[in-house]
């Protein structure tokens, strides 16, 4: 059943243009069906051999090339009224006038669907240019920096009391009064330490 | 407050293998985030998360210190101790027994930090085994630090 299958399959696969599902080609195929890709897209600009498909590849590095070189383009427009945009965003925050709304402010996904709309299907071959894991492990370092601050502060206004009355508030024999190192206070003070 | 490991700037690392953008890892942008330090491999830096499990540990560790301290004064403000009493204001009454005297704040405290060394213990289970570059998994993070 398989074997009568994978005939008609395989000449599906092949008639699909993107190249995704063709068997791996060398470098003379590539070439010779570069005009279809980019007409200014130099071959020796891809130095990955035979480890990647180049047919599938190609796409996704020329189209960001070709953005990057239309000065005109309408995503080039659209890039300088995002700059604008935010410039505006950023004056109305500062006067108190920026209405926030929380389903607008995954500002990569917002970029995203206004590519999607606008630029569709050139966009994803740009996908990687919009990528957010850098931005999410950042604003985690940011968010997480300015929260250990604040328990850094809480810690020691915490410990201070500790520290300099146990004699008053303990008994005389316990462990917490007996030796300075194992004072209450000297608890919080090697957390603050150790953070 | 040692920031070793969370003071590394990773912007411009992209998905994996860097970003065309003019964001990149350069110094300026470090600066103006107050980073001393950029992360020197964009596969690293979009999968590490050892300073979420480094946070997450030192507020465990502080919840266990709390939480003995607050078994501390549990102990010395029991009948059997009577080293200490602790204000009307940070007691209630019992729900059984109308004139005995219960320090929930100091009671409650130890249980809570079962929650911290719990987010600990399943953001390094989720990290186990965790190949390098950025993975869906990682959104699991936020539950415990967020």
């Amino acid at each position: 059943m398989l074997p009568c299958l994978l005939p008609p399959v395989f000449a599906l696969a092949s008639s699909f243009p993107s190249g995704r599902f063709l068997p791996r080609c060398g470098k003379d195929d590539f070439s010779r069906r570069q005009h279809l890709l980019c007409s200014d897209f130099p071959s020796r600009f891809l130095s990955i051999g035979d480890s990647i498909d180049l047919i599938s590849s190609a796409p996704s590095l020329s189209w960001p090339k070709a953005i990057g070189k239309s000065r005109d383009s309408d995503l080039a427009r659209s890039s300088i009224s995002n700059r604008n945009g935010l410039n505006q965003i950023e004056a109305e925050i500062n006067e108190g006038k920026f209405p926030f709304r929380i389903e607008l402010e995954d500002r990569a996904h917002e970029h995203r669907g206004g590519s999607d709309r606008t630029h569709w299907p050139g966009r994803s071959k740009a996908a990687y240019r919009t990528e957010q894991n850098d931005q999410v492990t950042l604003d985690l370092r940011l968010y997480l920096r300015h929260e250990s601050d604040l328990v850094d502060v809480r810690a020691r206004e915490f410990s201070e009391p500790w520290w300099n009355w146990p004699r008053k508030i303990l008994p005389p024999f316990c462990r917490a009064t007996r030796s300075p190192a194992g004072a209450a206070g000297s608890f919080l003070r090697t957390i603050c330490w150790l953070m | 407050m040692r920031r070793t490991r969370i003071n590394h700037m990773p912007l411009g690392s992209g998905a994996i293998a860097g970003s065309t953008l003019a964001a990149g890892p350069g110094l300026r942008s470090a600066q103006l985030l107050d980073f001393p330090e950029i992360t020197h491999n964009s596969m690293d830096a979009v999968s590490d998360r050892d300073f979420v499990a480094e946070f997450l540990f030192v507020l465990s560790l502080i919840g266990i210190h709390l939480s003995r301290l607050s078994e501390d004064l549990i102990l010395f403000a029991s009948a059997e101790f009577h080293f200490l009493r602790i204000s009307d204001a940070y007691s209630t009454g019992s729900s059984l027994i109308a004139t005995k005297k219960e320090s929930r704040c100091v009671r409650i405290d130890p249980r809570k930090n079962g929650r911290l060394v719990g987010n600990l213990v399943a953001l390094l289970t989720n990290l186990k085994g965790l190949p390098m570059t950025y993975n869906r998994d990682l959104q699991e993070d936020k539950d415990g630090s967020l």
